[in-house]
């Protein structure tokens, strides 16, 4: 199956065969697929993507509420929602992200 | 592990840093109004008339641009310091702006900002950490306007409000002349419960004998300038625009309402006038004018 997602940088380097996940992976999916997803939509941009963006900012600065990692799950669970309400396909990729490389 | 914990120190001195690098941008606390327009003629458009809307009410200015809106780059750029969009080659030719530091220049007058483009709506607020980088989600405080990005701008207590309405009042026309894509200003200033006051300023183009002639308006008034160019290649390198080997330089001869050169003072324009400098250029006439920068 041919998954769109698969071209996103973040995601592809976390689906690597035998990489093992860790936090500071997350990390780099909850950071990213906000942004990712504003940069593929574009100028079609949803409200949530153009908020998780800001905040993603905020949170690059050391402001905001996502520090730590009980903050990147948080992070990751909003970017999930923007998936899941704009684009059923890509949450059946994070899903498989979210899944142990070994279960693959 | 991966953290992203605040460190306080560092904050505090980036935001000492912020708040001398907006006072110390320009002394003149008016120059945000050439740095919006400066932007505005950077923006991309769709838009068949690139227009600005300056509108002063209340100890606010609002600012609304038909551009086709902020893109999630522009974002980032405008959340940070020196990091422009529009630096790299071939920028010299594309973009007024380029040290990604310009907009910060509305903290000079301004407490807070907001702003509001495509599916953005938040607001920068000086006086918060971070305040002018770092965004905080926010409705714009106004009705805004589908398909255009708008700035909404709360004075500060101590900026003379007076001095900007007075600015504003002074547009001229001509700092239209060398921008390359914003082509109409609209001011609104409303005092009081006075009657609410408005301009409109507008750039054309026309050709006489060949040769284009830029048309600029002022409400009813209209005046007429023959441009003519020079392309300039191989400059010397400049350490601040390393990417930028050439640029070109324009002469604009006022016409009169025969299309006759007249003999006025000019300013001296990078992009925006910079200031007069007593030049009083004239040709004989349009068609030796035009011969001196076609014969090469």
């Amino acid at each position: 199956m041919q998954l769109p997602v698969l071209a996103l940088p973040a995601v592809h380097f976390v689906l690597r065969p035998g990489r093992q996940r860790s936090t500071l992976n997350a990390s780099i999916i909850a950071r990213q697929i906000p942004y990712q997803l504003g940069l593929m939509e574009n100028s079609g941009q949803s409200r949530e993507a153009a908020q998780q963006h800001l905040l993603q900012i905020r949170a690059e600065k050391g402001l905001g509420d996502l520090q730590g990692p009980k903050a990147i799950f948080k992070d990751l669970d909003a970017a999930l929602k923007v998936y899941v309400e704009h684009r059923s396909e890509l949450f059946l990729a994070v899903s498989q992200i979210l899944t142990p490389p070994q279960a693959l | 592990m991966l953290s992203t914990a605040p460190n306080s120190f560092s904050q505090s001195v980036r935001f000492s840093r912020l708040h001398r690098l907006s006072d110390q941008l320009y002394q003149n606390s008016n120059h945000f109004l050439l740095e919006l327009i400066q932007n505005a003629d950077d923006n991309h458009y769709e838009a068949e008339i690139p227009t600005l809307h300056l509108s002063y009410a209340h100890n606010h200015l609002r600012i609304d641009c038909n551009e086709v809106g902020f893109s999630p780059k522009d974002i980032d750029a405008i959340c940070r310091i020196g990091q422009s969009t529009k630096t790299g080659a071939g920028a010299s030719t594309r973009y007024v702006g380029e040290k990604g530091i310009g907009f910060k220049s509305v903290f000079k007058a301004a407490d807070v900002v907001w702003v509001s483009s495509r599916e953005y709506t938040f607001k920068f607020d000086k006086n918060a950490q971070l305040g002018m980088i770092a965004p905080i989600l926010d409705k714009f405080p106004a009705t805004a306007r589908p398909g255009w990005t708008s700035f909404y701008m709360q004075l500060s207590q101590e900026y003379n409000t007076q001095e900007l309405i007075t600015e504003l009042r002074a547009l001229d026309p001509r700092l239209l002349m060398f921008l390359r894509r914003l082509r109409n200003i609209h001011i609104t200033i409303a005092e009081g419960d006075s009657k609410v006051w408005e301009t409109n300023l507008s750039r054309g183009k026309s050709t006489f004998e060949g040769e284009e002639i830029v048309q600029l308006r002022h409400d009813d008034v209209s005046l007429s300038y023959m441009v003519m160019q020079y392309k300039v290649g191989r400059l010397p390198l400049e350490p601040r625009r390393d990417a930028v080997s050439e640029s070109n330089i324009l002469l604009a001869f006022p016409l009169n309402e025969n299309q006759e050169p007249k003999l006025d003072p000019q300013h001296v324009y990078a992009f925006l006038p910079i200031r007069e400098y007593g030049f009083e250029v004239r040709a004989p006439c349009l068609r030796l004018l035009s011969g001196l920068f076609h014969a090469k």
